[in-house]
């Protein structure tokens, strides 16, 4: 009796189970048609929107009478018709044009306002959205009120305000984000990709206050991330602020000042360069990588000589930056080719293979076969055959099918027929 | 004699009972935090910077991976879905492993490749590289010529010759969406903690019409089988991963899109020759790599980048694949065994590897010795009819129920089959999937088992699509 009561209950659970699970799936096939056609009713209404005003509002913006039209666009918060309106809007906004007429539409129909309410939402992803959209709207207006939010705890509000901030563009939002920088990276609030990717929003107008920062902080990530920001826009004011990091005891500090003086290109004396050129030795990789790309850049002659010492350098990206770099030189750099080629290893001599195959530079080595200078000829004609004989010799053959010169045709004719290699 | 018999098909059946109510009540739990986090995505995913990161030079470079064995008919497709994706900064490196057909001549013919003399750089080992080409005019374009080792080894290689820090692996038989890669990457580059790997959705192609190597119109397969993987697929990843996404719980990735951090798969060694799910392998290595430094990392799952690949669409290839993929997660788990249950890898060892061994690995040999001992139990009057009908039930139902969540999920999320006709045969399918198909997948599953145990652990072949428009997928 007892064991037909204990069964009977397992039944019943049982079954009070099955017919909850077949609840639930009614309820979830009712809530995917339902929503189904309820996204579909919302869409068509939608899209009936953005037809009729996108037209509309291009023709105001177009002929500026945008006052004319703010009180018929305007309509309850949340309803569809707001809704159409706000994607009709941002996307004329992030178009750049006519910024200053979509900010007093922004703020007529109230938008801005809206938004700005929606700050001190508790939700995360609420105020997140806000803050989004405010950045979209681009009113310089809502930076003060987006930038005490760098203070929040939560990275996803911090990574969306600063976005936001470097759309509105402000000097002042500017400034608030230089500011937070050593606390927001300290305690991981935002990596330094957003920064990077937000601040070059801002354009070549924060170089300034970016170098008033790089010199103001003693953090070297924080040193670290303005000197690459500035490497950004390539500016020559940055040189000192740079030169002054040449010996900072970062490495990564020490690379991306490097990056600054390689990108400005010009206003750099001979004195300055040779502290750049020194780093060519530095213990670290990615600082000698820096410091080859670098002196390319700035074709310093004085560096060709240290240049071809890194060529053997025992990292390859450092090896392929400094014959990358020799590329830069023109013949001026035959020399050094040929001493590593014919001497140095064999990792060494494939990287310099790569970057000459990889950079216009075989062409040059092509026309040298014409050149009239016989040391040239002599050396070019050279460094083909040990490439040739590396079996780095693919140019040769397009050239051989797709070439002109003649001359040159038949003296890499005479390079593939060799039968002997040449002493390497 | 018989005594015993029925005490141990009694016990048996204890444990398939209270083991299936734990496997559910799991499922439950997850799919209940996956329907959580996937709202909250959403929601983000109208803030998301990607459209910022798509024209900024401080993206990431990022190559991506295409291993192509045999792929003659379908690989020009695929590298111009790649080569046309929307990323600031990429390289396409298609690694040609000893295809025995016209892969190489097919890919020289339609790119006008010339052939390229490079250094070849060892960082991982694998086996000879026998050339490359390029075309000046497509210099995001390389194509690696090697010798025959497998999928495994041709990643390997692909990552050695790769000079950006993120590489994206795309099976040879899918098409990128447009988006997929920048939307792969974001949680990459706003992550305060550092994302080591990412893995996108996975979806059928079957069906699909294309143009001009893109996607034209969403539609569904003809083929049932075809659809039933969609369903499943549908479930996989819009709740299994996100889930586990939720509680940085990934142990599979996808390799049919997934995107690493070089540095980090070249710290563990690459991929692990030999193994027939090197993808699984690899996150687990990864994550093991990760704890044992003491490293704060995340291997995360993002439902929106998608990626379209072929699904077979007969059993006979359906039933290979599945076993492939079975024999994989039973050889990774057994590899990296010393994680199960060892509190020194935190939720890795003490949750994700046991719910991999309990619920994954060992859930289709309950299952199918469970059907077994269900039989036995019937015929020896040990159950009777009644309740014999009310487990089915109760079986069959959950079923329904979570493949129908599935669906909804689809539905409030990213909506990708667009007509009514789609909603309602995917629902059909998703209550039909429980009458046979899942019955069929959970034997094949099981047959992977006994294969592992009698030690056949080689890669099965396996032709993806219609049997008159196949597509060769074939690993050695």
């Amino acid at each position: 009796m007892k064991d037909l009561f204990t069964r009977l209950d397992l039944k019943m659970i049982l079954v009070i189970i099955i017919l909850a699970v077949v609840l639930v799936i009614m309820a979830l096939v009712f809530a995917t048609i339902f929503r189904r056609a309820s996204r579909s009713k919302r869409y068509k209404i939608l899209d009936r929107h953005r037809e009729f005003f996108s037209n509309k509002i291009i023709e105001c913006l177009e002929s500026g009478t945008v006052s004319n039209i703010i009180e018929e666009l305007a309509s309850p918060p949340n309803s569809v018709k707001w809704h159409a309106m706000q994607e009709i809007l941002l996307d004329f906004s992030a178009t750049g044009k006519h910024r200053e007429n979509l900010k007093s539409i922004f703020m007529g129909i109230g938008y801005v306002d809206y938004y700005e309410k929606k700050l001190s939402a508790r939700n995360n992803i609420t105020k997140a959205s806000a803050i989004d959209k405010l950045g979209k709207m681009r009113c310089e207006r809502s930076t003060d009120k987006l930038i005490p939010l760098l203070k929040d705890e939560n990275p996803e509000i911090v990574i969306v305000t600063v976005r936001s901030l470097s759309k509105i563009g402000s000097p002042a939002g500017l400034r608030g984000i230089l500011e937070k920088i050593p606390n927001l990276l300290s305690r991981s609030l935002v990596t330094v990709k957003t920064i990077e990717t937000s601040v070059a929003n801002f354009g070549s107008a924060s170089i300034p206050l970016l170098i008033e920062y790089g010199e103001k902080y003693h953090d070297p990530m924080c040193k670290a991330l303005i000197l690459e920001m500035l490497s950004a826009f390539g500016s020559s004011e940055a040189i000192p602020l740079a030169l002054s990091h040449l010996n900072h005891q970062d490495p990564e500090v020490r690379s991306k000042a490097l990056k600054v003086i390689g990108a400005a290109c010009n206003g750099l004396d001979d004195s300055l360069i040779t502290q750049a050129a020194a780093l060519l030795s530095d213990p670290v990789w990615f600082v000698r990588l820096q410091a080859a790309k670098a002196l390319g850049n700035l074709r310093y002659e004085k560096a060709i000589e240290r240049l071809g010492d890194t060529l053997i350098d025992n990292n390859w990206q450092v090896r392929n930056a400094a014959a990358m770099a020799l590329t830069k030189f023109g013949n001026r750099s035959l020399h050094i080719f040929l001493g590593t080629l014919l001497y140095k290893d064999r990792y060494a001599k494939e990287s310099i293979c790569e970057e000459i195959q990889g950079t216009d530079f075989i062409d040059v080595l092509f026309e040298n076969m014409n050149a009239k200078d016989v040391c040239v000829y002599k050396k070019s004609k050279q460094i083909l055959e040990i490439m040739k004989s590396l079996s780095y010799c693919t140019p040769f053959h397009e050239y051989l099918k797709t070439g002109t010169d003649e001359k040159i045709k038949y003296e890499l004719e005479i390079i593939l027929n060799q039968e002997q290699s040449p002493p390497i | 004699m018989r005594a015993s018999a029925i005490y141990i098909i009694i016990a048996f059946n204890y444990f398939v009972g209270i083991y299936y109510g734990i496997v559910n009540l799991l499922y439950t739990i997850l799919l209940t935090i996956s329907f959580l986090a996937i709202v909250r995505y959403i929601k983000r995913i109208k803030y998301s910077p990607f459209k910022d990161f798509m024209s900024s030079r401080e993206t990431p470079p990022v190559s991506i991976l295409i291993p192509a064995y045999n792929e003659e008919k379908i690989i020009i497709r695929t590298i111009r879905s790649a080569l046309s994706v929307n990323y600031p900064f990429f390289e396409v490196i298609v690694i040609n492993d000893g295809s025995t057909d016209n892969t190489l001549q097919t890919l020289i013919h339609a790119f006008q490749l010339r052939k390229k003399d490079r250094a070849y750089r060892k960082i991982l080992k694998t086996t000879g590289v026998k050339g490359f080409y390029s075309n000046v005019e497509l210099p995001n374009l390389l194509i690696v010529d090697k010798e025959n080792a497998g999928k495994p080894d041709a990643l390997n290689c692909g990552i050695n010759v790769s000079r950006s820090p993120y590489f994206c692996t795309v099976d040879a038989d899918s098409i990128l969406e447009n988006n997929a890669l920048i939307r792969l990457m974001t949680p990459v580059v706003e992550s305060t903690v550092p994302v080591i790997a990412c893995g996108g959705v996975v979806r059928a192609l079957n069906g699909l019409a294309l143009k001009d190597e893109t996607i034209s119109e969403i539609r569904l397969p003809e083929s049932r089988l075809a659809v039933f993987q969609i369903v499943e697929y549908l479930r996989a990843f819009l709740f299994g991963r996100v889930g586990l996404d939720a509680m940085n719980g990934i142990l599979i990735l996808s390799g049919a899109f997934s995107l690493f951090s070089k540095a980090s798969v070249i710290e563990v060694g690459g991929y692990r020759a030999r193994n027939v799910a090197e993808d699984m392998e690899l996150i687990i290595k990864l994550h093991r790599h990760q704890i044992e430094n003491k490293r704060p990392y995340k291997i995360k799952f993002v439902s929106d980048p998608i990626c379209w690949t072929e699904v077979p669409e007969t059993l006979t290839m359906l039933g290979r694949q599945r076993r492939r993929w079975h024999l994989g997660l039973i050889q990774s788990m057994v590899q990296h065994r010393t994680l199960l249950f060892n509190p020194r890898y935190g939720k890795v060892g003490l949750f994700v590897m046991p719910y991999y061994l309990l619920v994954e690995m060992l859930s289709p040999v309950v299952e199918v010795l469970g059907y077994v001992s269900v039989v036995c139990s019937y015929i020896l009057g040990i159950l009777s009819f009644e309740f014999l009908l009310i487990f089915l039930t109760l079986a069959i139902f959950y079923g329904i129920f979570l493949s129908t969540a599935g669906i909804y999920l689809e539905e409030i999320t990213y909506r990708r089959y667009p007509k009514w006709g789609h909603l309602m045969r995917l629902l059909a399918y998703g209550v039909l999937e429980n009458f046979g198909y899942r019955q069929i997948n959970s034997f094949w599953r099981f047959q992977a088992a006994l294969k592992y145990i009698v030690g056949m652990r080689k890669w099965e072949h396996v032709e993806k699509g219609s049997p008159d428009n196949r597509l060769a997928s074939s690993r050695p």
